[in-house]
């Protein structure tokens, strides 16, 4: 009796214990299952740059801390003054910046090979930290490709996909006939039609160094040019020769005043102000296009996917992610945040306000087809460029370099020098780079 | 004869105002071209050739600092750095000078001159270091110190030749009616360099109000300078001119203030011969 009731008691304390002991015994078992509120209560600090895609994304913010019970605060800061910021702040070891925003196009294998980036591949594949409607294959190969670094580790969940794309007047194509080029060997005849200086110039592409840079490949890709062939500079290459050749001489004869100088800014302001009948370049630039108080071309500009060459078809495509730092205390909820910054939800308010993002999902989504800001065409081309997309710049170390290499002989073809000769004073150069950073 | 002694003089005084004109035109233009900037809409701005004379006045831009931006709080905190800086680079920098010129310490002005030729960039990652160990990042304080490094020099540098302008003589005379060391400086070498002191609070105002560098590292959201407001108006593959202008045109304006207010201090001043030779 005595032994029975001793034995209740022992099961009602045990009970009791178990009661106390409940939410630290329970949770390994809650991990299992994914939750936003995991981190509740931490505080976050992101280093964010100000970019479209960011605008969209700082105004949902306070949807991400009612979900997930976090404090985020953050820094909006142009590109180049965050990029020195993160510098300041990695070297300073001050474990201050839990996830940024990171423009891979220039940062990837410099950040990686300083390892500022905390590899996403482990936390991807737990369960319990990625929803389970995150779905990592809806990223586009272009877009994952370009958050992979060359050992397999994924630096980044990527946000922005900014695809080159055809920009071209409808209004001035249509009288004549005429319709995009399907093949680069189309383009020379087409822009020669439409130049008719001074009141229209046929083409316009960016002439200044460095900026020129990320144009380029628009012609050298499918010309079948390379940036490096079996880890060599391979800026000499015939395919080279004819793409720099097509660059330089379609702006020489067809571009206007002093496009040897001209950045994405004069590029796209002539292009807006009516100047120029084709213009090929981010797809971003046409959310200024079509808004009347930044353009006098709004409704007139046609948009389609860049035209292709012997080479193949191809998109440059520069990719702009959200990371986790590696010296974050929080790493884990960092995650968190640049999930949910690049989950399906986000990317379709964002492609619905004209910024384009990587994930196939979003391209049929009905929300999008309901209220789209930009025409058909428009969502048509950047498609069709995503999937033909591959990384428009060389993925080294020294991507500012190269630009600045590439840039000048476009500059010095662009002024009348002979692409055989500059492109050997650039070969030399690149490989100069690569010996000193890469290796 | 009168007559034509007063023609030359007025044909002389237009054409000295006429060549002062040809030479601020280039400048002033700058500053036309900013006002008409901000005032124009984005559409217009882009145009080319710009319009100088007639176009579509919009306050748009103005608007835009005001409502998108907290424009005041940056305008307070560019106060009161560019304030604070100034301030304790007189108390450091003019009795530093005084002791250089008086003592001849060439050793020592050199020292301070090599801090303003290394490049601020190099200072950064050790400050950094520093002011976080200090907890100082996003102060007012650390914002301060750090805009000495451009402003002391120049206090430092400037003042030195006002300094040894300064008459020993009248100095001794000082010394031997039985002033101090300190009160000399104090009551007869720093009244008399009035001017330079103006003119290098002016300078060293100037230089911490348009620093941007050191700005964009160590402050914070709550202590953010102008400078860095102008910069927020540049997006990824976007600039918009008009707020930008807007903003640029109001940054300049209480510079412009300051110095057409301290001005006059430089002008009057200056009235040496105490000292016969």
């Amino acid at each position: 009796m005595s032994a029975r009731r001793f034995s209740r008691r022992t099961f009602l304390g045990s009970v009791v214990a178990g009661a106390a002991a409940g939410p630290f015994v329970w949770t390994p078992a809650r991990a299992q299952g994914f939750t936003w509120k995991r981190f509740q209560g931490k505080e976050l600090f992101l280093l964010l740059t100000k970019h479209p895609f960011i605008d969209v994304l700082e105004k949902n913010i306070p949807e991400f801390e009612s979900l997930s019970g976090m404090r985020v605060k953050w820094e909006t800061l142009p590109e180049i003054q965050a990029r020195q910021k993160m510098t300041v702040e990695m070297t300073a070891n001050s474990g201050g910046i839990d996830a940024f925003f990171t423009s891979l196009h220039v940062e990837k294998k410099r950040f990686w090979k300083a390892g500022w980036y905390h590899p996403l591949n482990k936390f991807l594949a737990d369960t319990s930290l990625t929803s389970p409607d995150f779905d990592w294959n809806d990223f586009t190969p272009g877009a994952k490709a370009g958050v992979t670094q060359s050992d397999g580790s994924i630096s980044a969940l990527a946000a922005f996909v900014d695809a080159n794309v055809f920009f071209y007047r409808k209004d001035l194509f249509g009288p004549k006939g005429l319709t995009p080029p399907k093949t680069l060997a189309d383009l020379e005849p087409l822009v020669q039609k439409l130049h008719a200086p001074p009141g229209t110039y046929g083409i316009v592409l960016r002439g200044l160094k460095n900026a020129n840079a990320t144009q380029y490949p628009s012609i050298l890709f499918p010309m079948g040019g390379t940036y490096l062939k079996d880890g060599k500079a391979a800026l000499d290459s015939k395919e080279q020769v004819a793409a720099l050749e097509m660059y330089t001489r379609l702006l020489r004869q067809y571009g206007p005043p002093g496009v040897v100088n001209f950045n994405w800014y004069e590029c796209s302001a002539s292009f807006m102000q009516g100047q120029v009948a084709i213009y090929m370049d981010g797809v971003n630039f046409a959310s200024q296009f079509e808004d009347a108080a930044k353009s006098r071309v709004v409704g007139k500009v046609g948009y389609a996917v860049l035209p292709s060459g012997p080479g193949g078809h191809f998109s440059p495509i520069y990719i702009t992610g959200m990371a986790v730092s590696s010296q974050s205390a929080s790493k884990e909820a960092a995650y968190l945040f640049t999930q949910w910054a690049t989950n399906k939800a986000n990317m379709i308010r964002e492609l619905m306000a004209g910024v384009g993002v990587g994930r196939t999902s979003t391209w049929d989504s009905a929300e999008v087809k309901a209220k789209p800001k930009m025409p058909a065409d428009w969502y048509q081309a950047y498609q069709a460029s995503l999937k033909i997309g591959r990384q428009g710049l060389p993925e080294i170390v020294g991507v500012t370099e190269y630009r600045d290499i590439i840039g000048v002989a476009i500059q010095k073809g662009i002024e009348g020098a002979p692409a055989a000769q500059v492109l050997a004073q650039a070969q030399k150069d690149f490989q100069d780079l690569l010996n000193r950073t890469e290796g | 004869m009168v007559r034509g002694g007063a023609w030359r003089r007025r044909l002389s005084t237009a054409g000295f105002y006429a060549l002062a004109g040809v030479f601020m035109l280039p400048t002033v233009f700058v500053f036309y071209w900013m006002l008409t900037l901000s005032l124009k809409p984005q559409i217009e701005a882009t145009a080319y050739p710009p319009s100088f004379v007639r176009f579509t006045v919009t306050l748009a831009g103005y608007r835009e600092v005001f409502t998108k931006y907290p424009f005041f709080l940056y305008t307070w905190n560019s106060l009161v750095v560019a304030t604070g800086c100034t301030l304790l680079g007189l108390a450091v920098g003019l009795p530093a000078a005084y002791s250089i010129a008086r003592w001849r310490q060439q050793r020592l002005a050199v020292v301070i001159l090599v801090a303003r030729i290394i490049p601020g960039i190099a200072y950064l990652i050790p400050w950094y270091i520093f002011f976080r160990s200090l907890r100082m990042v996003d102060t007012y304080g650390a914002l301060i110190l750090t805009h000495l490094i451009v402003g002391l020099p120049i206090i430092i540098w400037v003042m030195i030749s006002f300094f040894e302008d300064v008459p020993a003589d009248l100095e001794d005379a000082a010394l031997i009616d039985g002033c101090s060391h300190l009160g000399v400086f104090w009551r007869v070498a720093l009244p008399l360099v009035k001017p330079g002191v103006v003119a290098t609070a002016i300078l060293s105002f100037v230089f911490s109000w348009n620093n941007f560098l050191f700005s964009v590292i160590l402050a914070g959201r709550q202590t953010r300078t102008l400078p860095i407001a102008v910069y927020n108006m540049i997006s990824y593959e976007e600039i918009n001119w008009g707020t930008l202008a807007a903003a640029a045109t109001l940054i300049t304006l209480p510079v412009l203030l300051v110095a057409l207010l301290a001005q006059r201090h430089i002008v009057t001043g200056l009235t040496f011969g105490a000292v016969k030779q």
